[in-house]
């Protein structure tokens, strides 16, 4: 990409007549070099074109490789507004970037936009991560055009010999079940949001699991196979009335806060009544006060970031699905199952 | 003298004295089969593999405890799940023992290689029974890493294949060929590993917005194990199954009633280990990696072992889907999903 030969620090102490020690010293702001030469040695090294290592952390001044460059790529829903996770991945995956040594550059797009094609700016990358799903036409066409490592963040497409990283949405789901079962609860029920979309498909199926999981303890005998069973809004407000439940693990904060709602409007309290749970993608949290699971940005980030460096310099081969455990935001909705509730089913062991 | 002793293994295997040194120290450049040849002549010429083990890594004693459930065909799984892992200690310049358990010692408080302490760190392959495997994690003064086997309330750290995914990649294979009618094979009160695997294939059928069948779900086993596979009256086009053992059952099943895979059915499997039979058909299936998964228990273990991750977290280690051809394609290959 650059013919010009990089620039050493011989270069600038054979062009000034100090010692190659002085130079380095006065690039890296130690001490033992006078101001004014100091001043005469960064002029110089600029203007024979150095490339400096970011200057403000400045205490390795031993020039770096020359960062790699690579495509940050956010791809805009056409519905949303704003892309709070995808944004919080971007900043961290920046910071991450710098000390791997790849220069990430962060851009937007719409799917209808890479529809046309893949932009001009992107033939300059040695890598690329794509936050939030694309199409697999769109990624294949990326991948034919581009031929360079390419991680996904946050979504997963099997069609792809690729990397996958992501919130492990179906095991996350213990968080809140061990809480719950910790809690007492017992008549734990699963309710559904109306979005119909892979990530909350992982909520529901891991709720079931560890409905099975945790059933296995206390029965001897089960049916083969665990048969995961949605719950709606009013139906969950039936049996709460029926006292035949008094936990909701609902796949989605939103669900949540309206399943609160109406708890409430229907008398019940929360959580002293009825415990909820929610699941939200905004790594911020929903913040009023629910109990959540929320995806751990940060090591989404890092590990992507990790990936494509190692991809870049040739160290790994793409290794399919990289699920990342998430946290669990101890808001005030899920508390200890109410005193004289029935518990015919909890045997302790 | 330990250059003569080199040369002498070098001498024995027709390699170069280079490639010897290279192979006991763990080094690059060796592929995995001759330097595990190479190590197995050090140790029987008597080579003190030990100043080559402990020049830059510190070896550690691994213990590998195995239920003689799993372990007692010739060639089962967890055989081959064994030999990948002791391998990868070998690699690491640690030594592994193997114990293997059985219903009597299950009795016992813990395993011989623990109470001797023998041992620097304990590697589970597969379920135990579930009141002797929280004793052991409770009471074991090593540390310990789970293999093919989790659970949260052992509060222990594991490898897994990644059966969810897995599962997901093998069913949609199947619709990748044009498949919608598509059943599932597997028992999950045998273990949760099943019941991961049947998930991901719910989850496949929900992303790509097809129905599910109950009736389509066959369960391959009872609770003792006891191969008991009955199909239903209506079939689907194709049956994912939740193991390559499954999927010659069911082809058993399928050829009692003179249908063939891929002709008639189609067949996706899981584990990519097949049992040995002759006259079964090469499965499509999902490839288990069992040697990365060795490499990371034994990696997870020794960085607990020098008490640099105190964490219980449970790693999911992903693979591809291996193409044979029990899977025939029903249409031309269809748009794409969730475009």
């Amino acid at each position: 990409m650059r013919p010009k030969k990089k620039v050493k620090l011989k270069d600038i102490a054979d062009a000034l007549d100090v010692s190659v020690v002085t130079v380095s010293n006065a690039l890296a702001g130690r001490k033992g070099v006078s101001e004014t030469l100091r001043e005469e040695i960064v002029n110089k090294a600029s203007a024979m074109g150095y490339a400096f290592s970011s200057e403000e952390d400045g205490e390795k001044h031993i020039p770096k490789k020359h960062p790699k460059s690579a495509g940050f790529l956010i791809v805009q829903d056409s519905t949303a507004t704003e892309m709070p996770w995808q944004n919080a991945v971007a900043k961290k995956a920046l910071q991450e970037g710098e000390r791997e040594n790849i220069q990430l550059h962060l851009l937007h797009t719409s799917k209808d936009d890479l529809m046309h094609g893949v932009p001009a700016g992107f033939a300059e990358f040695s890598g690329l991560i794509v936050c939030g799903r694309l199409p697999a036409k769109l990624l294949q066409n990326i991948m034919r055009q581009l031929q360079i490592p390419v991680i996904c963040c946050g979504f997963f497409d099997s069609h792809e010999r690729l990397d996958f990283v992501l919130d492990d949405g179906f095991h996350n789901m213990q968080l809140v079940y061990d809480l719950l079962t910790q809690l007492g609860h017992r008549n734990i029920h699963l309710v559904c949001g109306s979005t119909d979309v892979p990530e909350i498909h992982d909520h529901f199926l891991g709720a079931a699991f560890q409905a099975a999981v945790h059933r296995t303890r206390d029965a001897t005998e089960l049916p083969y196979m665990p048969d995961p069973k949605e719950c709606t809004i009013s139906r969950f407000i039936h049996l709460a009335e029926e006292e035949k439940a008094t936990a909701a693990i609902c796949t989605d904060s939103e669900s949540a806060l309206s399943l609160i709602a109406t708890l409430k409007a229907k008398g019940f309290s929360v959580p002293a009544d009825i415990s909820v749970t929610g699941y939200s993608a905004d790594p911020a949290g929903t913040r009023q006060g629910l109990t959540e699971i929320v995806p751990d940005i940060n090591r989404i980030a890092m590990l992507a970031v990790k990936l494509l460096s190692h991809r870049i310099n040739g160290k790994a081969e793409a290794a399919g699905v990289w699920p990342v455990s998430g946290q669990l935001i101890r808001g005030t909705s899920a508390g200890p199952v109410k005193k004289g509730e029935k518990t015919e089913c909890l045997k302790k062991g | 003298m330990s250059e003569k002793r080199l040369k002498d293994v070098a001498l024995a295997m027709g390699v170069s004295v280079v490639t010897v040194s290279n192979a006991l120290s763990g080094r690059k450049g060796v592929s995995p089969a001759t330097a595990e040849a190479i190590v197995d002549k050090a140790v029987e010429l008597g080579v003190d593999l030990s100043r080559y083990r402990s020049r830059k890594n510190n070896s550690y004693t691994i213990g590998i405890f195995v239920s003689s459930r799993y372990i007692s065909l010739g060639d089962s799984f967890y055989w081959k799940m064994y030999e990948k892992t002791a391998y990868a200690a070998s690699r690491k310049h640690c030594f592994s023992m193997l114990e293997i358990s059985d219903e009597e010692s299950e009795k016992t408080p813990l395993p011989e290689m623990l109470r001797q302490q023998q041992i620097d760190g304990l590697i589970i392959i597969g379920r135990l029974q579930e009141d002797y495997m929280i004793k052991i994690i409770r009471h074991s003064s090593v540390p310990i890493v789970l293999l093919d086997v989790y659970s949260s309330t052992y509060h222990c750290s594991a490898v897994m294949s990644n059966n969810y995914y897995g599962m997901y990649r093998s069913t949609a294979y199947l619709i990748d060929h044009g498949h919608r009618e598509i059943g599932f094979v597997g028992t999950g009160i045998t273990s949760n590993n099943v019941i991961e695997r049947f998930m991901g294939y719910r989850k496949c059928l929900m992303d790509y917005g097809l129905p599910f069948h109950p009736e389509y779900v066959v369960r391959d086993r009872d609770i003792n194990e006891r191969i008991i596979l009955q199909l239903p009256d209506k079939l689907p086009t194709a049956f994912a199954c939740s193991s390559d053992y499954a999927a010659q059952f069911l082809e058993m099943e399928l050829s009692k009633r003179g249908l063939r895979i891929p002709d008639d059915i189609s067949v996706t499997g899981y584990d990519n280990f097949l049992y040995k039979r002759a006259e079964s058909i090469p499965y499509t299936t999902y490839n288990v990696d069992m040697e990365q998964m060795g490499r990371t228990a034994v990696k997870m273990l020794i960085r607990k072992i020098e008490g640099r991750d105190s964490t219980a977290c449970a790693k999911y280690i992903d693979s591809t889907m291996i193409e044979r051809s029990s899977v025939k394609t029903l249409l031309p290959k269809g748009e794409d999903h969730l475009a």
